[in-house]
């Protein structure tokens, strides 16, 4: 098997495919190119989603005059529930300079003493089902005498995680059909290319070609177009994420696991299984076995 | 073992036993017998549509027999394995009427092609391309494109590609079909030249006069079944 012949061949099928061939090119381009901008996206979501939870504390208000020892031993059950990843003992002072860096210094001020609470501040790990978590640390503390009021602030991070799911979803499915889409083009092409050199394929088998060289050929006809359109995706993506980054610095988005390098690689593996689906059919009407 | 590779071992090159060929239940061939020893030259002969083709791709196992077998050596219509079909063809030249050469390669690609596709060294297929384009004296032209030759040349370069991977045997439908007296008979010189180097030859021709000008043995189609003429064979 020659796989230098098969290349080329391939080279040549393709060049004589002509404006079809670019145009599969071109359609591969653009379908990848969707794929990557939404995958950006749903992976920035992801970010953004853990950095979030990150921060999602569960402040545990302790009543007025409350021994430090008994606090402590709630600081001590708290962190043995799972999922919890630290509890810090907030005291009257601490909680003072907090709100005076949150909110100024004038309020407090107008106060004879200090109003703020002593409380444990219950950070967790950033896991998909913190709600959970959160339900068993309210839960645990909740009903004791020492505990004036537990807040917590998760609702919304719930809210964004399930648009994040929303919007991965919708990649799913949309690049399902973008994938689909690529593979229909691909396949047309590998066709167009079977005719076109309809002649050299059964000349190569009139002199000893195997099927093999004659399909590989062909596969590498799909993986080529695949390639190109692949190259043009990661190209548009990267063009794409430098124009985010200068309109939204702050919002930084960097391409997470070499993005460009997998759009290349779905491209040419969308060619090579595009080229493989019409292959048989193809070559099997035009008789050449 | 592949039963491509015994096959320079025999005298007897390719036989037909009892070879028949029905085609969406029409017989083409009957009960055709006939075999070609090494370096043997002989004329397949027949009107139109009588299966002179029909044969001609049967020893190329380009299609199998409804009945009967078509032998290549150690290999057999019967038992060959698809795989090995390839192998045995780079071990056989074929030329057509049309001589059926790519219009986008020139003279050295079309007959290169033949041995690339056997995956021999770049070296080779130059040194030997060469070589075969010299004997059919076409060295001059190896830049040019089909369109650019005339009829003669065309079948000429289609020669060299069929003789460029030293084949036990070569396969020729109606070469001359197209050609003039003049350039037939250049076609004609380079078979007897092949010939006598141990390559056998199996012409297929309705052309009478051709027959009567080069005598060789003849084997002509009659109803699907082979009438061996009596001209003496002559290698």
């Amino acid at each position: 098997m020659s796989l230098w012949l098969a290349l080329r061949e391939a080279f040549r099928g393709f060049w004589r495919t002509g404006m079809v061939g670019l145009i599969s090119v071109a359609t591969i381009g653009a379908s990848l190119l969707m794929v990557g901008v939404f995958g950006q996206v749903v992976a920035g979501g992801y970010a953004l989603v853990k950095q979030l939870r990150e921060r999602i504390e569960v402040d545990v208000y302790i009543k007025e005059g409350v021994p430090q020892r008994q606090i402590l031993a709630l600081q001590h059950t708290i962190e043995g529930v799972s999922g919890v990843a630290e509890v810090q003992f907030i005291d009257k002072e601490t909680a003072s300079k907090e709100f005076q860096n949150m909110f100024g210094s004038g309020m407090l001020d107008a106060l004879s003493q200090n109003p703020l609470p002593v409380s444990l501040r219950v950070r967790l790990h950033p896991e998909p089902d913190m709600s959970t978590q959160i339900q068993a640390v309210t839960k645990l503390v909740s009903d004791r005498d020492i505990v004036e009021n537990v807040a917590v602030g998760e609702s919304w991070v719930d809210a964004l995680d399930r648009f994040v799911k929303i919007i991965t979803g919708v990649g799913l499915l949309l690049g399902g059909v973008l994938c689909l889409a690529c593979g229909f083009a691909v396949s047309n092409t590998a066709k167009l290319m079977v005719l076109v050199q309809r002649d050299a394929i059964e000349i190569m088998r009139l002199v000893g070609a195997t099927l093999t060289t004659v399909r590989l050929t062909f596969l590498l006809g799909g993986a080529l177009q695949g390639f190109m359109g692949g190259m043009i995706a990661s190209f548009g993506l990267s063009y794409a994420l430098d124009w985010w980054m200068s309109q939204m610095p702050d919002f930084g988005m960097t391409a997470p696991l070499n993005l460009g390098f997998w759009m290349v690689f779905l491209g040419t593996l969308l060619g090579i299984i595009g080229s493989w689906a019409s292959l048989n059919r193809v070559l099997n009407a035009l008789s050449i076995k | 073992m592949s039963c491509v590779s015994n096959l320079e071992r025999d005298e007897r090159v390719i036989e037909l036993q009892h070879v028949a060929l029905e085609h969406q239940g029409r017989p083409i061939l009957t009960d055709v017998n006939f075999s070609v020893d090494r370096g043997e030259f002989v004329y397949l002969v027949g009107p139109t549509g009588s299966g002179k083709t029909t044969i001609l791709k049967l020893i190329l196992f380009e299609s199998r027999p409804t009945r009967g077998v078509v032998v290549a050596g150690d290999c057999d219509s019967q038992s060959i394995r698809k795989a090995d079909i390839p192998y045995l063809r780079r071990r056989m030249g074929v030329v057509f009427q049309n001589y059926k050469l790519l219009r986008d390669r020139t003279v050295f690609e079309n007959v290169a092609l033949a041995l690339e596709v056997t995956g021999a060294k770049r070296s080779i297929i130059k040194r030997n391309t060469l070589s075969i384009l010299t004997e059919v004296d076409l060295l001059h032209k190896r830049d040019a494109y089909p369109d650019q030759l005339s009829g003669g040349e065309q079948q000429r370069v289609a020669i060299a590609r069929a003789l460029v991977n030293n084949p036990l045997v070569l396969l020729a439908d109606e070469p001359t079909a197209n050609l003039d007296p003049e350039t037939t008979d250049q076609v004609m010189a380079i078979f007897s030249k092949i010939t006598a180097r141990g390559t056998s030859v199996i012409m297929a021709t309705h052309d009478t006069a051709l027959v009567t000008k080069y005598p060789r043995r003849t084997l002509r189609l009659v109803d699907g079944r082979i009438e061996e003429s009596h001209v003496k064979s002559k290698k």
